[in-house]
């Protein structure tokens, strides 16, 4: 059940790894009025895919990383909006009122912002707000129409004449009290609102771009975050964020039945590099390339030739050049999940949480939908036979391969393996102190039960995790 | 220099990104790793075949498109997913977690994981009446049928889809009779001839709401309370062939039970009992639990079947009482009650000022405001010698020790299905950890060398010096504390953030309780009887 706790809050993060070093801050700076906000200053919005990316990069490496992100939200400040008719409180972390002027916390530092730079800076988080809003409802805007086609065409022999399933959604379930038709069916019928929070938190909060507490209606927004959906031109992981928060789409218990950092993902507009390396998208990878011939590993080793820790040069034609490709995979992709995946999905959520079950991959629903859409590309090449001619011939074995893996499912299923937790009581001294810091430094307090985080933190250790956090520092 | 943080819902956060997800390996992985190890193909290869290996699995192909196979995945898979998704929820609803009961308070979620809860009490009932159905379908036909992890077709009675079930407006009960052929062609043939008609009363313990509630007892909404009831069981013979005489030496070839309601019979039978296919005997048992008028009613929680069949409905009765008490056994539902935020006080006490009583007196009496925990056997017993620190759980094993006395016996309820004696899981403890502490008759806590239990009987054993073994219930052993039936002299109990003992000093009863002294404690994190559980 941990697992469950564990997936509470769900965060977008930068893949550029987290920084961890303290660094010396300039001293205090005083914003006058202004029509655009501090955070904001003196950024680009490149226009070109590449130069967006470049521009990324740049403010990432800016970004201090030594939070100051405030256990309490008291004496911060808070602004209360209505945005598509919803009362909103916006919380500005590390945000004081001073007389008429707006006192600053950063890092290592405090600015002062005069009365109109403080109102520019509140008026871009409403207008983002408003904004992303809008674009994560308009994404599922049809959801609702398309899950009920599926589920009429699968039932609608047994509506009367000329009865649609639509006009039987609010109908009362009998025997169960507050249950209507629209309940049991699982259709969420959305609106704006429904993506909106109750509490947005802007300001330096954590070791993330965003956060999202399920089913709390309470998002975080991190100025990092903001600055690269400004250079992006379009509030990319703030609308992320806001797909967490429907909990008519991700609430409890739903939310743990599929891959809901995927679903969220689909809705960005992603630069190629946010394509090629976010760990949220490596289904997606994997569909490009076996769907859709693309290897987004190569395209990336291509453009990058070689990692060097204090910058990595860039291909820039190259770059542009996968961009174009990326933009044509990822419409693909993004069309196949809204158009065809998410309605079947909710239309047939009993089947396809059953499905994901059975397989141990929140994702393999979309996987199998993908499937049935696209046939392969990926072995296609001149002078070989198409894919799909391969697949035919080599049907046989894959049937006896994919009963194998079946049944060792369903064997480890009947003799699970128990969790493997290092003896704590046979480490020395100082890696008890190691281990301890490092629960401490994960916020896991000493009553909790360890035996997830050891379990994640010797996954990392396998997966070779922390050499790459070395290296994206 | 990173600050310090202790929340442990941002701790979470990290979590839920680092993968914990992960730890199972995912099917098209596992298929991938076949065919690379074991056929030998490339990485490429074998990324095409994981994919085909779903379409396989899950798809049909017709005119060249490729169909989702819903039939892939039985019903019985669907449901355990739902079941999986309730305990999701009654995690985050369990009034005993403070961390989710504080978080869904802080951001009012409760009300809305409560209807998620009713969306799928709504599915399981659903889908399981069509299991039910398919199962008596089976039974009555005599087939056996195991759906295995490769078989990629489920088919359910009538074609019906997951949606077709799932719509209320499908009148599944209509659709899908738990009826006979034989019996229903008997009855339009006006054939059905009735052999036996026995009124039998049967005493259960019943639900019903408290009158009591809010204003004397705010805890419990409903109280259980002992009833008798009336049970028709009527025995019919399908054939009209013979005289009178002949019939009734007819064994039975269909049997109804009906149960009583306010003086009458309800309309429906709780319980038909129904001959299979070529068989001699009534067999096939169709169980309803629900009373007329209350949900579920006309649909079984049961079918089952009987081994060597009924001969007549008196054998109900001599055989199968307990088919007959299933009736009134339905599991009752843990009620879940927030605890009351108790104001924290401080109270100081110097070293030699007079100390008023550790106990609080109440001329009512004190009760434990819980008042289902105790469902017959749900409790694990241990024992605390006078010469041992602490009480030891009693285990079925015989095991020796120094000749010792009893200084009481205590029973730690636990929630009933939780626990498993094979795997070692102690069980649940119910909603408050209720702990009773029972003091033994003298004539058997003394000179004790071994106390255990027959986990099946449930008997507890003591060997005492210069005895026979005594094996009896347990509360065989304990002592009356009011002079009548054996009760715990202490109880002790958790409600909001503190624990309590109630304790009957005097040996008489108070007005509403046996217990007149009442003492508070702080409630430990982890129940331990060994630390916590210690007579104060």
């Amino acid at each position: 059940m941990k697992k469950r706790l564990a997936i509470a809050a769900l965060v977008a993060l930068p893949f550029f790894g987290a920084p961890y070093i303290f660094r010396q801050s300039p001293a205090q700076v005083v914003y006058a009025d202004s029509s655009q906000p501090h955070y904001l200053k003196h950024l680009k919005q490149p226009k070109d895919e590449v130069q967006q990316i470049l521009e990324v990069a740049r403010v990432v490496n800016t970004f201090d990383g030594a939070f100051g992100a405030s256990e309490f939200i008291a004496g911060n400040i808070e602004e209360k909006v209505k945005v598509y008719g919803k009362d909103v409180t916006i919380v500005f972390h590390n945000y004081v009122q001073d007389g008429e002027d707006v006192r600053y916390f950063r890092t290592g530092g405090i600015d002062v912002l005069k009365k109109g730079a403080f109102e520019a800076v509140k008026q871009d988080i409403v207008a983002t707000l408003h904004e992303a809003a809008e674009d994560a409802y308009k994404e599922h805007e049809h959801l609702s129409k398309r899950i009920i086609a599926i589920q009429e065409k699968a039932v609608g022999k047994r509506l009367e004449n000329s009865q649609k399933l639509e006009d039987l959604l609010d109908q009362k379930v009998k025997g169960y009290e507050n249950l209507i038709v629209a309940d049991v069916l699982g259709v969420p019928r959305l609106s704006r609102v429904d993506f909106v929070p109750s509490q947005l938190h802007v300001g330096p909060l954590l070791d993330a771009l965003g956060i999202t507490f399920i089913n709390s209606e309470f998002v975080g927004y991190d100025w990092l975050a903001r600055q690269i959906d400004f250079v992006q031109g379009r509030p990319n992981i703030l609308k992320h964020e806001l797909v967490h928060n429907c909990r008519k789409l991700q609430g409890i218990p739903t939310i743990y039945e599929y891959d809901a950092e995927f679903h969220a993902s689909m809705v960005m507009d992603h630069n190629a590099l946010w394509f090629m390396r976010h760990s949220y998208l490596n289904d997606a990878r994997s569909l490009a390339k076996v769907l859709f011939g693309f290897d987004a590993v190569k395209a990336f080793n291509d453009s990058r030739k070689f990692s060097l820790l204090p910058g990595s040069p860039l291909d820039e034609n190259k770059m542009a050049d996968y961009a174009k490709k990326i933009n044509l995979v990822e419409k693909e992709i993004h069309d196949t999940y809204f158009e065809k995946f998410l309605p079947e999905y909710i239309a047939n959520l009993s089947f396809w949480t059953a499905v994901n079950d059975d397989l141990n991959d929140k994702n393999a629903a979309f996987k199998i939908c993908a499937w049935a859409y696209y046939q392969p590309t990926l072995l296609d090449g001149k002078g070989r036979e198409s894919t799909v001619q391969w697949l035919r011939k080599n049907q046989k074995v894959i049937e006896e391969a994919a009963k194998e893996a079946l049944e060792e499912i369903q064997k480890e299923r009947e003799n699970p393996q128990p969790i493997m937790v290092p003896d704590v009581h046979h480490f020395s001294p100082q890696e008890k102190e190691l281990v301890k810091s490092f629960l401490k430094v994960m916020g896991v307090s000493d009553d909790e039960d360890l035996a997830p985080v050891l379990k994640v933190v010797q996954q990392m250790s396998k997966d070779g995790v922390f050499d790459r956090l070395r290296f994206y520092r | 220099m990173r600050k310090k943080n202790n929340s442990w819902l941002w701790g979470a956060a990290f979590l839920g990104v680092l993968g914990l997800s992960g730890c199972k390996e995912p099917f098209d992985a596992k298929v991938m790793k076949i065919l690379q190890a074991k056929k030998g193909y490339t990485e490429e290869q074998a990324l095409v075949g994981a994919g085909q290996a779903l379409r396989w699995r899950y798809m049909v192909e017709k005119d060249g498109l490729f169909l989702f196979n819903y039939n892939a995945v039985p019903l019985e898979d669907k449901v355990k997913k739902i079941r999986g998704m309730q305990r999701t929820l009654n995690f985050w609803l369990d009034p005993r977690n403070d961390r989710t009961r504080r978080y869904l308070d802080l951001f009012k979620q409760r009300e809305y994981l409560e209807h998620q809860e009713k969306i799928l009490e709504y599915k399981v009932d659903r889908f399981n009446h069509v299991i039910l159905y398919a199962q008596f379908e089976r039974l009555m036909r005599k087939q056996h049928v195991s759906f295995s992890p490769v078989m990629k077709e489920a088919p359910t009675p009538k074609g019906l889809s997951d949606l077709e079930i799932l719509l209320p407006q499908t009148n599944l009960t209509k659709e899908l009779p738990f009826n006979a052929g034989y019996v229903e062609s008997a009855k339009s043939r006006k054939q059905l001839r009735e052999l036996e008609n026995i009124i039998h009363s049967i005493t259960f313990y019943e639900e019903e709401a408290n009158p009591q509630y809010p204003h004397i007892d705010p805890h419990n909404k409903t109280r259980l309370v002992r009833q008798t009831r009336d049970l028709q069981i009527i025995t019919y013979s399908c054939s009209d062939v013979g005289n009178e005489e002949e019939v009734r030496t007819r064994s039975a070839d269909y049997i109804e039970v009906f149960r009583s309601k306010n003086g009458a019979w309800e309309e429906t039978p709780a319980i038909k009992i129904f001959k299979s296919q070529g068989s001699e005997l009534p067999t096939v048992v169709v169980l309803d639990k629900d009373r007329a008028g209350l949900r579920g009613h006309g649909v079984p929680d049961l079918v089952s079947e009987l081994e060597g069949g009924l001969m007549s409905g008196k054998m109900l009765l001599t055989h199968h009482e307990g088919l007959l008490e299933a009736l009134f056994t339905k599991p009752v539902q843990e009620k879940r009650v927030l605890p009351v935020e108790v104001p924290q006080e401080v109270k100081i006490v110097h070293v030699g000022e007079a100390v008023a009583s550790k106990y609080v007196l109440s001329e009512d009496g004190w009760k434990v405001p819980y008042d289902r925990y105790n469902q017959g056997t749900n409790y694990t017993l241990w024992v605390k010698y006078v010469d041992d620190k602490t009480p030891h759980a009693v285990s079925p094993e015989l095991a020796l020790r120094k000749v010792s006395e009893i200084e009481y016996v205590a029973k730690r309820f636990f929630v009933p299905g939780t626990r498993d004696v094979l795997q070692g899981r102690l069980g649940d403890d119910v909603q408050g950890r209720v702990v009773e502490y029972y003091k033994v008759k003298p004539e058997f806590a003394k000179s004790v060398k071994a106390a255990y239990i027959d986990e099946g009987t449930h008997m507890l054993k003591l060997l005492q010096h210069g005895k026979p073994l005594s094996e009896n219930s347990d509360e065989f052993f304990f002592v009356a504390q009011d002079g009548k039936d054996p009760k715990p002299y202490m109880i002790q109990f958790d409600e909001g953030e503190r624990r309590f003992s109630i304790v009957d000093i005097d040996g008489k009863p108070q007005k509403k309780s046996l217990y007149e002294a009442r003492e508070e404690f702080a409630r430990p994190h982890d129940l331990d009887l060994r630390q916590d559980g210690v007579v104060r």
